[in-house]
């Protein structure tokens, strides 16, 4: 791989990148800002909101069984389950299909590959570069969190914050590792980007599904969204490794698909 | 041991979708020499370039550049090439000089100096931002990327394509610096008097199939050129028939002409009239094959010079 293609890529990423890091660790911030205050003040609201609410719709949002009151709850709840999730998506599918389809589509894919750095080198520059943008979204996410919890006088321990951030990113990775293996797929970005955000929702119908109707409990497993739990990393200070293993797994399944896919294919726009 | 050829083309086949590809072209291209490669737009050019340089997987037979199967090996491949491809993309968002030395560090750098020299020769102004070019200048930065390597081969899809009739003359005139220097061009063209101003030997592609590979010398002795003379006075149209010459069209004042080869003949025979008119027209690659083709079987030979 080539670190300088890596490099001018997060350069050229790079207002994007500050852009979706910055509004991650702004909301992070707001939103434990906004908890102290709320469970402060309307804990019983609260609580009693949590029986009126539609169970369904509290797992629409990816927060059915989640305790409001507590930190972890409440920051899941109110952001990491379900908006942060659209952040991160959104922007790892954003990068994975302008990575290899639109390069193919808008044909600077030509000129590039025909460098020293192989097929296998541009590709996974490209990783390299979606890895350290995905890490700097997810690190800013946990610093808004920490400033959040600071200015509230709040304590939370340390693993919290390293928990929260790797299932988050071993979140964000999965996404992005099937991200490239369409991209890798496709001729255009239009129908790369489609294909990754219809798998992403699939996962969450499927979770929804899953938690939804007892028959389809089972299925739970075969969804992103059910190894995904930032609150127990942000109430347990600790995630379950196997989740880690999947979505890693999803992810190094994904690019490494990705990789080959984009070594053996006729590149021509 | 004998040194690799810059390029070799072994019954090189690639058929994709439902675009015509290309079907068993034999080519060699020696060391040092300026290799043309023409045809019509859609004859098969882009596609065979595209296997060399590794964008095409061959459907079968074989690409090599200096010994090294171009799909196999891209990565080693390229370190001996520099490219231009024919419909040239850039990074819009970088300013002309920041694309051309990030160009130049995912090629393990070049010379100092050389990008400024070859854009100066070429008039193009490095601080400009690429979004802002005109497609001539776009393609000028596209051959400082692909010269600024100094690699031994350059292989260049339409390079002249979008450069006005001065730059042109430049650009082939850097062309010959490069085989003075021991380099080794194929450039592909459609243009068949840009292709007879510079290169030693020529292939002609045409419906993906290699036509013909002859030395552009013999290509200029036996090309037809077309030719509208008009008289001051009116002259027996029958005295220019034979000698190679074909009458197309007839009148007591004018003819229009085809002659094939040496035009000296014809022109004596032009000195004994008092000429009102004459114009030559370049005759286009369809009508090359045409009269130069037809009805003789194709001249393909294997390009083993």
């Amino acid at each position: 791989m080539s670190w300088t293609l890596t490099l001018k890529v997060l350069k050229l990423q790079a207002q994007a990148i500050f852009s979706y890091a910055f509004g991650a660790a702004f909301y992070s911030a707001l939103i434990v800002v906004l908890f102290q205050r709320v469970v402060e003040q309307h804990k019983g609201f609260l609580n009693q909101y949590l029986t009126v609410v539609p169970k369904a719709l509290l797992r629409a949002f990816n927060i059915g069984g989640t305790d409001l009151t507590s930190f972890g709850g409440f920051v899941g709840a109110e952001y990491l389950s379900f908006i942060w999730v659209v952040i991160i998506a959104a922007f790892a599918i954003a990068f994975t299909s302008g990575a290899l389809a639109k390069e193919l589509e808008e044909g600077t894919l030509e000129l590039i590959l025909a460098y020293p750095l192989g097929r296998l080198g541009f590709f996974f520059s490209k990783v390299a570069a979606l890895i350290i943008a995905l890490a700097v979204i997810v690190l800013a996410t946990v610093i808004g969190i920490w400033l959040g919890a600071v200015s509230q006088h709040l304590s939370i321990g340390g693993s919290a914050y390293v928990a929260v951030a790797a299932i988050g990113l071993a979140f964000a990775l999965a996404i992005a590792g099937y991200g490239f293996l369409f991209s890798a797929l496709a001729s255009e970005r239009g129908p790369a980007a489609l294909a990754a955000a219809g798998l992403t929702l699939v996962f969450y119908l499927v979770n929804f599904a899953a938690q939804t109707w007892d028959a389809l409990k089972g299925l739970s497993r075969l969804s992103l969204f059910h190894y995904y739990a930032p609150k127990d990393a942000l109430n347990l200070g600790r995630v379950d490794g196997l989740a880690i293993a999947v979505l890693l797994g999803v992810a190094i399944a994904g690019t490494l698909g990705g990789a080959v896919v984009f070594r053996v294919r006729d590149l021509s726009p | 041991m004998p040194q690799p050829l810059p390029i070799l083309l072994d019954r090189l086949t690639k058929t994709y979708g439902t675009t015509r590809g290309v079907r068993d072209i034999d080519l060699t291209v020696e060391r040092g020499e300026i290799f043309g490669f023409l045809g019509p737009n859609g004859a098969g050019k882009t596609t065979t370039i595209r296997v060399l340089i590794g964008l095409l997987r061959p459907t079968s037979g074989d690409a090599r550049i200096f010994g090294r199967d171009c799909w196999s090996w891209p990565g080693r491949v390229h370190r001996d090439v520099g490219f231009i491809p024919g419909d040239l993309r850039l990074y819009e968002q970088l300013g002309v000089m920041e694309f051309l030395r990030f160009m130049a560090r995912l090629h393990g750098g070049v010379r100092r100096g050389r990008i400024e020299g070859v854009a100066e020769r070429l008039g193009l102004d490095t601080r400009r931002p690429i979004k802002h070019l005109s497609k001539g200048n776009r393609q000028k930065v596209g051959l400082v990327q692909a010269l600024m390597h100094d690699a031994p081969l350059l292989i260049l899809d339409e390079p002249s394509a979008g450069l006005d009739p001065l730059m042109e003359v430049v650009f082939l005139q850097l062309l010959r610096e490069e085989r003075s220097a021991g380099r080794t061009i194929f450039l592909s063209s459609h243009n068949l008097s840009e292709v007879e101003r510079i290169c030693d030997r020529v292939a002609i592609i045409r419906d993906g199939r290699l036509v013909a590979v002859e030395q552009v010398e013999a290509l200029k002795a036996n090309r037809v050129r077309e030719m509208t003379v008009t008289f001051q006075q009116p002259i027996d149209p029958g005295a220019f028939e034979g000698r190679g010459i074909v009458l197309l069209e007839r009148s007591d004042r004018r003819i229009r002409i085809s002659v094939r080869g040496d035009v000296n003949p014809l022109i004596r025979l032009l000195a004994r009239y008092d000429i009102q008119d004459l114009t030559f027209s370049e005759p286009s690659l369809e009508e090359i094959f045409l009269h130069y083709y037809q009805p003789a079987p194709v001249s393909k030979q294997r390009a083993t010079a």
